[in-house]
């Protein structure tokens, strides 16, 4: 019987610092064999040990690339992700998953697809803007539109540039609150709308971020004609497993582990949380 | 029952079947504590074993899905580095005279630890248990198993299942395991005789009768929780009687709830799951600050959704609760399940 | 013995419970139906007893200071420091330089063994232990003020009262099993009424909530007893002497110091009034308050006044915050008593005590805790933490790193252990026999249930190894030998012993048993002395630079430093202690955060008139206008509240204090 609670151990090749606070972890599995069984979706998450410290769970990062690597991009707010950041590349971590459901792929093949990050929503989008790119064929508009509160909790800066340098990709950038050196746009990441150009019935939305930017964007998406089962989005709860047994993920009767944390907004809709 | 053998066994030759077995595994069986309190504990005689109990007061998931469970053990130590080491109890366990309540609460638990993913923890236990029920003909005070369908008799899930007679037990069998159990001391059962079953048949409808004048209100209350119609101030009348010990979780047969936390010290570490309870305000806090479930009437309303509805109820093939009226005795408030129950079915406190 | 009966090391409710043991490790907690006090219910402190016991936290081997860090040695090797150093000390300086702090968390037999230690081996009577300024102490001899914090009245009480008084205190937060039975009392009709500058859970239910400005609790009581002695006719003498002492303290008056409503008053008194069984609940919130033993007499009065049933009623129910703070106190951890309450002052008590002891206690008083920091030149410190007990934790620290010498007895590396030249690993509650005396002064057992990790060992066996080195062996086989001693020499104790607590659940002593040694133990309530003069309120002035009054609220966060709390793993997340907040909340009124513009969680700035600190805003309506909230059990809050001095009695205690809050 397999444990599904016994992680393997991973090493960490390779730390990028993407702002003050958050940095992209790239790990290699230390048995080469956990690498080929391995066989993650965007959308999908792993739990991370830091053992004596404890787990959490961070969305994957990076697409499927032919390396035999793949990347979490974690920001430091509590006890788990602040020893992460103290680690070195070297240091070895534990790993469980992939864990979770994934984004529609083949569902929305021959849509466009309109991607809305905000701050630290972007890195469960990465894999699937990349994975799309390299699919580009099969979808007819791409549209990434970013948000963070100031350039300097801009994430991924340098795979922002090749999506906007791209021609068969319409990327736009907005911060909340600009500093002296900053020439884009200004303004929540809704107010770059009405600059994109947006079918939404022909459209499915792909939006991550934190709940306020979740609630605002939706609404904004629904006003333009969105239907409700083409807006998909990513759910958080604090989570201890991962594996839908210790219920602390529960959002009514839905495990954000199991049954997500890929959610349409149709079905958000019919889950019965209070909170 | 039905096509299953069923035999009986009278004194002495029921401490000598108590022997056998604790030759083979570690037997669990309600002993006297302190007092009148009586609790499932291993015992090491047949005379330790409380048969005339009314209710334990820890159900059985102590020794299935412990209060402390360690996963996994890892060293620093040594040349290869940190090395993980997870850590299964495989002891041979005999459950035996455990209430049919306390029988249903194990059935749940092995759907919810079977569901989707099995968790090895759980099943490296429960593989190895033999369950040995012992019929209920007298409720205890806060009893409601009728209600929830777990008791006072059970028609499947024992391993062994038995009936007081008037100077013998009736002894069902229930599965293989049950009849292995019997084969190894086949001398000291006799068949039993149909008069025998009759008189089983008869206690457990009068048992029925006893227990049945104690009520929950579970079919009023699944409705209206699977629908959401429970106004939102009867859940905050509720919580402002909730002191958040913790006690109806950790009690309840059919809560499983934990939370997974590490210690190490010297390079030396441990990764254990602890009982943890929804209604304690920490329970949905997020690393980030965050939490949904701030409000104490969001985390009453979680419970009890978990606990009735229809969406739990369906994939678990029951409802969370077996009527063994342990919260009743150790909700610090008033929250316990009939109580609750009626509360729903009312629309008030 | 997998499921061991002993007794929660939590609160003193005193709840019952069985700690689970598998192995050679205690795994779980299970509630005792059975228990009168747990009556198969725990909270979640109960619930989580067995997490400190296994904590990788342990501290395992004795730790000697050499340089500035602590490190591993020996038993031989840190006791005969212990004893050498402490030698030389009170060789130099003589036996008042040796100072020593027990804990309302050891046992029985371990804190009577201590005073033992103090007495007869060093020859100090600076005994004491730093929660005890909770009690109202330096008061034992004044007799007017024993009785309310040795109170008669038990927790089943509260299910018999037909009126409940929370005074200042928030049972939901520090004794859940007093607060669930007022939960079932107030479910049978019960009404309640609440008295808090903070309103707990429990006011939610409370059919009356005063929120009197912190500081003129006093009055309120005057006021309330005014209107009760108007509406109820109490017997003689004491009924005129009485209502002339609150004459003026008119419902009209009292509502101008207190800012409580007329009516509210006016009601309260007649609900006071119209009981017969009225029961007034209360903790340190109120004993620690500015004018703390004044308020209680009057409360005691009121009770006094409008109690119409038997003699055996008794109307006040004090609840000690920790496991064993009333057993502390009757095993002599006081300067100047003996174990039950038996003077040092008195040359039969001393008698007594040389002929069993060897040696005689000295006469003169000692030291309390809160003077003999600063005051002596070593200390024996064992479980106690004056950092979390006394109200300035920074001038204790600092006190602390001027000692000499300083060994601390103790399970887990606390603040007070860090600064120690010499650390004794030591036992928690699971791994030792002995006993606790909960608030309503039963006497229960608590057992082993597994061995010491590493080298630990039970208090009590080290403090005997540290007379054997002072060459005044304590010899026992076992902590029920103790028990028989303590039996022996402690008239309340006299009918202790463990095969009579093994039969049933606990014993409690008897108030009647005081007579014998000390008359005015039983309180001299029936001649209550009059309320003190009830014009000077506690309260601060306020004025346009300072409008607000900033008051220390006991329970609030007040286990989130507890050392038992954040070494429990899973108990420290329920509490709220693992991710302690990096500045603490002040809880404010709704009105004045708006007319502040401040939001929930906002940095705000809060200043007094020689100080300030920063605070996360909480804004709730359980406090009322006019008036915010720190928690006082955290160091930052001795910054703003002021420190002061009850000029009777001597305890350090923390007024409230005009403030303005601003934003940063």
């Amino acid at each position: 019987m397999e444990n599904i609670y016994l992680p393997d151990l991973a090493e960490i090749t390779d730390i990028r610092q993407e702002t003050y606070d958050t940095k992209t972890f790239r790990l290699r599995f230390v048995e080469p064999a956990r690498w080929d069984a391995f066989r993650h979706r965007p959308g999908q998450f792993v739990e991370i040990s830091v053992f004596g410290v404890g787990e959490a769970p961070f969305c994957l990062a990076s697409p499927r690339n032919g390396a035999d690597t793949f990347e979490i991009t974690v920001r430091s707010t509590g006890m788990v992700t602040e020893a992460l950041h103290a680690l070195r590349a070297g240091d070895r971590v534990g790993v469980r998953g992939p864990l979770g459901n994934g984004f529609p792929f083949d569902e929305v093949k021959g849509r466009s697809i309109l991607f809305v990050g905000g701050g630290i929503g972007l890195p469960p989008l990465r894999p699937l803007i990349w994975e799309m790119l390299g699919a580009r064929g099969e979808f007819a508009g791409i549209t990434v539109l970013y948000g963070a509160r100031t350039p300097a909790d801009l994430v991924y800066k340098e795979d922002l540039e090749e999506w906007s340098g791209q021609g068969d990709v319409e990327c736009m950038v907005t911060v909340d609150v600009a500093d002296e050196s900053w020439t884009g746009n200004v303004g929540v990441v809704g107010t770059l709308f009405p600059k994109a150009a947006i079918d939404p019935s022909s459209t499915v939305a792909f939006v991550c971020g934190p709940p306020i930017m979740i609630r605002f964007v939706v609404t904004d998406l629904l006003g333009l004609g969105f239907a409700e089962e083409s807006i998909y989005t990513t759910l958080e709860r604090h989570m201890r497993c991962g594996v839908g047994k210790c219920n602390h993920c529960l959002i009514g009767d839905k495990y954000v582990c199991t049954d997500g944390p890929v959610f349409s907004y149709q079905q958000m809709k019919s889950m019965m949380d209070p909170g | 029952m039905g096509q299953l053998p069923a035999y009986v066994i009278g004194q002495p030759a029921l401490s000598a079947w108590v022997e056998t077995i604790l030759r083979r595994a570690e037997v669990v069986a309600p002993r006297a504590a302190h007092g009148e309190d009586v609790t499932y504990d291993v015992v090491q005689t047949p005379e330790e074993v409380a048969w005339g109990y009314a209710v334990s007061l820890a159900p059985l998931k102590r020794f299935l899905f412990p209060q402390v469970d360690p996963l996994l053990r890892w060293s620093r130590q040594g040349d290869e580095g940190l090395q993980l080491e997870p850590s299964y109890d495989e002891r041979e366990r005999v459950f035996l005279a455990v209430r049919p309540c306390d029988v249903a609460g194990v059935l749940f638990l092995d759907r919810v630890f079977t569901r989707d993913r099995e968790d090895i923890y759980y099943l490296s236990r429960r593989r190895r248990s033999t369950l040995i029920a012992l019929t209920c003909t007298e409720p205890g005070e806060n009893c409601f198993c009728v209600c929830a369908d777990a008791g006072p008799f059970l028609d499947a899930g024992y391993d062994l299942q038995l009936t007081r007679l008037s100077d013998e037990y009736l002894v069902e069998v229930g599965s293989d395991k049950g009849a292995a159990l019997i084969g190894e001391a086949d001398g000291l059962f006799a068949p039993a005789t149909e008069g025998a079953m009759r008189t089983r048949r008869d206690l457990e409808k009068e048992a029925e009768t006893r227990f049945g004048e104690h009520q929950a209100y579970f079919a009023a209350a699944l409705r209206k929780v699977t629908f959401d119609q429970v106004p939102d101030e009867l859940w905050d009348e509720m919580a402002e009687r909730c002191l958040e010990c913790g006690g109806c979780a950790f009690v309840c047969p059919t809560c499983t709830c934990f939370l997974v936390a590490d210690s190490e010290r010297g390079g030396e570490g441990e990764r254990a799951r602890l009982w943890d309870s929804c209604l304690y305000r920490t329970y949905a806090l997020e690393a980030s600050g965050h939490n949904p479930r701030a409000e104490g009437k969001h985390r009453v309303k979680a419970r009890f959704f978990h606990k009735l509805s229809y969406q739990f109820a369906k994939p678990l093939e029951a409802h969370g609760c077996v009527g063994c009226g342990r919260c009743v005795t150790t909700c610090m408030g008033s929250n316990d399940m009939p109580a609750v129950t009626a509360r729903i079915r009312r629309g008030a406190m | 013995m997998p499921h061991v009966l002993t007794t929660c090391p939590y609160c003193g409710c005193g709840c019952g419970l069985y700690l689970q043991v598998d192995g050679r490790r205690v795994l779980g907690t299970a509630a005792s139906a059975g228990h009168p006090v747990a009556r198969g219910r725990l909270c979640a402190k109960g619930w989580h007893a067995h997490e400190v016991s296994s904590s990788s936290q342990r501290l395992r081997r004795p730790l000697i200071r050499r340089g500035e860090g602590l490190e591993e040695a020996s038993w031989e090797e840190a006791l005969d420091l212990v004893a050498s150093r402490l030698g030389e000390i009170k060789t130099a300086g003589g036996a008042g330089a040796i100072g020593v702090l027990g804990s309302p968390r050891a046992t029985n037999e371990e804190n009577f063994l201590l005073s033992k230690l103090a007495r007869s081996c060093f020859g100090t009577n600076n005994v004491d232990f730093s929660a005890r300024l909770e009690a109202l102490p330096g008061l034992f001899d004044l007799p007017k003020y024993r009785h309310l914090t040795l109170s008669a009245a038990s927790l089943d009480d509260i299910e018999r009262a037909d009126l409940i008084v929370l005074w200042q205190a928030d049972p939901a937060e520090e004794h859940p099993a007093a607060a669930s039975r007022v939960l079932r009392a107030v479910a049978g009709g019960v009404p309640l009424i609440e008295v808090a500058a903070r309103s707990g859970q429990l006011g939610r239910l409370a059919a009356l909530r005063l929120s009197p400005i912190p500081g003129t609790e006093l009055q309120l009581a005057a006021g309330l007893l005014h209107v009760a002695l108007s509406t109820a006719e109490p017997a003689g003498a004491e009924g005129d002497g009485l209502a002339a002492s609150v004459d003026s303290c008119t419902p009209e008056h009292t509502e101008t110091i207190t800012g409580v409503p007329t009516e509210d008053i006016v009601r309260a008194g007649e609900m006071l009034a119209a009981s017969a069984r009225p029961l007034a609940v209360y903790s340190r919130g109120a004993t620690l308050g500015p004018q703390g033993p004044e308020v209680l007499t009057t409360l005691a009065a009121l009770c006094r006044v409008v109690s119409n049933a038997s003699d055996s009623w008794s109307s006040l129910l004090w609840l000690s915050t920790y496991c064993n703070f009333q057993g502390a106190r009757d095993m002599g951890v006081v300067p100047y008593f003996l174990s039950g309450y038996q003077a040092v002052s008195d040359q039969d008590v001393r008698d007594k005590f040389a002929h069993a002891w060897g040696a005689s206690p000295p006469t003169e008083p000692g030291l309390p805790s809160w003077e003999m920091l600063g005051k002596v030149r070593a200390m024996l410190v064992m479980g106690d933490d004056p950092t979390t007990s006394l109200p300035d934790a920074a001038a204790v620290r600092e006190a602390l790193a001027k000692l000499e010498f300083l060994v601390v007895q103790e399970a887990f590396l606390t603040p007070v252990a860090q600064a120690a030249h010499v650390v004794l690993p030591s036992a928690t509650f699971a791994e030792k026999d002995g006993t606790f005396t909960n608030t309503e002064r039963r006497l229960q057992r608590v057992r082993k249930a597994v061995e010491p990790p590493g080298e630990a060992r039970a208090d009590w066996e080290i403090l005997c190894e540290i007379a054997r080195r002072f060459g005044r062996p304590m010899e026992y086989e076992s902590p029920a030998q103790v028990m028989a001693e303590i039996a022996s020499l402690t008239p309340i104790y006299s009918d202790m012993s463990y095969d009579r607590l093994d039969e049933g659940w606990g014993l409690r002593w008897s108030l009647d048993k005081a007579v014998a040694t000390d008359q005015a133990l039983l309180g001299a309530a029936a001649a209550g002395e009059e309320p003190a003069a009830v014009e000077q309120s506690g309260a601060p002035g306020v004025d346009d630079d300072f409008p607000l009054v900033l008051t220390a609220d006991h329970a609030l966060e007040s286990w989130a430093a507890d050392t038992l709390v954040v070494n429990a793993i899973g108990l420290r997340r329920q509490q709220g202690a693992d991710r302690p907040p990096s500045l603490p909340q002040i809880a404010i009124n709704p009105a004045d955060a708006e007319s502040l513009d401040l939001r929930p969680g906002q940095r705000a700035r809060v200043r007094c008139r020689n100080g300030g600190i920063e605070a996360a805003v909480r804004i709730t309506d359980a406090v009322r206008q006019g008036v915010v909230v720190l928690p006082a059990r955290l160091p930052e809050s001795a910054a703003v509240l002021q420190s002061s001095t009850n000029p009777e009695t001597g305890v350090p205690l923390l007024r409230p204090r005009a403030v303005r809050i601003e934003k940063v």
